[in-house]
């Protein structure tokens, strides 16, 4: 099992998926969401995996760092359950609907959900 | 006390939805840390000013010179005047008061309003809400002038239902009244003449935005030819080339090209992959014609960002 805490994220590699936990962040901008992928792809090497975001805790990033996370946040993911919250909701879906990541996105409300999702994804 | 804390919060949301209407779209909504309706509408809105920004700052939406001066209106869903700014009184010669109020079809020539309407009506039926309807319209001054004018049209919704956002610049002012005969077909027929202005109908854009997503998902391997594109994307190859360089300010095939590199780049500095493991998940068809761009672009070979994290 991997892991690795940084300033901004709790990332662990377990069973095949990678959970990745938003710590609280205010402002979260461009070069966040930069060191977030680059974080993310030190701990994965070059395995793609199925990821199970937790965003309960996000502040919202702005649109550049949206931008950024929608496509080069998807490097070596083969698709994203994001677990929400009752706060997060409606912008987690704004992130899909507009920003339109480009692997298979499911939002989910509990772990149960998320890893049912991606499970399909595990080889 | 909590209902006067809500009072207070309620009039920041419509204070926002103010601010857009009048084309500040650096306003933002202060979150106070509650969970409730007002909070998520209001983060909705902090949402929505930074994609309008994005339109309206992107130089396909309009010609830069002209962003500094644009006329801005407000309908509510019955298409009443309910805002504009100077600019926009300015262009019809009325006083505010005579316009607050009044249908904005009673300042347009008649086929014009049918044109607006019928657009907005089939446009909001369909919940295209996240792409402004471009418009072509032609309003009748208080001295009997006409004036054809751009404009992009938004549709926005609060809790008390749907309103309509014009932004737009004039472009040809007509001073024969019997003009006003010009049909909503000749009005269309008008912007073909524009070879910059090629995106003419929503759906266009729509379509084109589409492409945009295509390339982002076979960033590894190549494109189909323009033809080919243009084809499954229902749009002919004219619209798809000059529509495209419109929305994104790049070509269809350095756009692809480009993302290509950018993510193998990142995929170079932050994992183990192997250079020609890299050039081959991003499409390239061996890793010299990789190594070859990539220096053009980056002014570097690929192995010189190897294992070298944080320089972005």
């Amino acid at each position: 099992m991997e892991f690795l805490r940084t300033p901004y994220a709790q990332i662990e590699v377990n069973n095949g998926i990678l959970y990745f936990t938003y710590l609280p962040i205010s402002n979260f901008n461009i070069q966040m969401a930069k060191q977030v992928v680059a974080d993310r792809l030190k701990i994965q090497g070059e395995i793609p995996y199925p990821i199970l975001c937790d965003i309960r805790q996000l502040n919202f990033p702005d649109l550049e760092a949206r931008r950024y996370l929608a496509i080069e946040g998807s490097i070596l993911t083969k698709a994203v359950a994001y677990l929400k919250g009752p706060t997060t909701d409606h912008l987690t879906h704004f992130f899909v609907k507009v920003d339109q990541p480009v692997v298979p996105t499911k939002l989910c409300t509990s772990h149960e959900e998320a890893l049912e999702f991606l499970n399909a994804f595990v080889k | 006390m909590k209902n006067s804390s809500e009072d207070i919060r309620y009039e920041e949301l419509l204070n926002m939805i103010l601010e857009l209407a009048m084309g500040n779209f650096a306003h933002r909504f202060q979150p106070k840390g509650y969970q409730d309706h007002i909070e998520k509408l209001g983060l909705m809105l902090n949402l929505l000013a930074e994609e309008l920004s994005g339109f309206f700052i992107h130089p396909g939406s309009f010609g830069e010179k002209d962003l500094a001066d644009p006329y801005v209106f407000m309908m509510d869903s019955e298409l009443r005047i309910s805002g504009v700014n100077c600019r926009f009184t300015d262009l019809l010669k009325y006083p505010k008061l005579k316009l607050i109020g009044k249908p904005i079809t009673d300042f347009m020539t008649e086929q014009a309003a049918d044109y607006l309407t019928k657009q907005l009506h089939v446009n909001s039926k369909a919940e295209q809400t996240f792409t402004p309807i471009r418009l072509l319209v032609a309003f009748v001054s208080r001295y009997g002038n006409i004036m054809e004018c751009w404009g992009y049209c938004h549709l926005l919704q609060n809790t008390r239902g749907i309103y309509y956002f014009f932004r737009g610049l004039p472009i040809i002012e007509k001073n024969d009244p019997t003009e006003t005969s010009k049909n909503a077909d000749q009005i269309a027929d008008l912007t073909q003449a524009n070879a910059f202005r090629t995106l003419q109908y929503q759906t266009d854009i729509l379509r084109v935005r589409k492409v945009h997503q295509y390339i982002l998902l076979n960033l590894h391997q190549s494109l189909p030819p323009i033809p080919i594109m243009a084809r499954q994307f229902n749009l002919n190859e004219f619209k798809l080339k000059k529509g495209f360089k419109e929305l994104y300010d790049t070509t269809i095939f350095k756009f692809h090209l480009e993302k290509r590199l950018e993510m193998a780049k990142l995929m170079i500095k932050n994992t183990p992959a192997s250079l020609k493991i890299v050039a081959k998940k991003y499409g390239f068809r061996n890793y010299s014609h990789f190594s070859k761009v990539f220096k053009i672009k980056y002014g570097k070979k690929p192995s010189y960002y190897k294992g070298k994290r944080n320089r972005f």
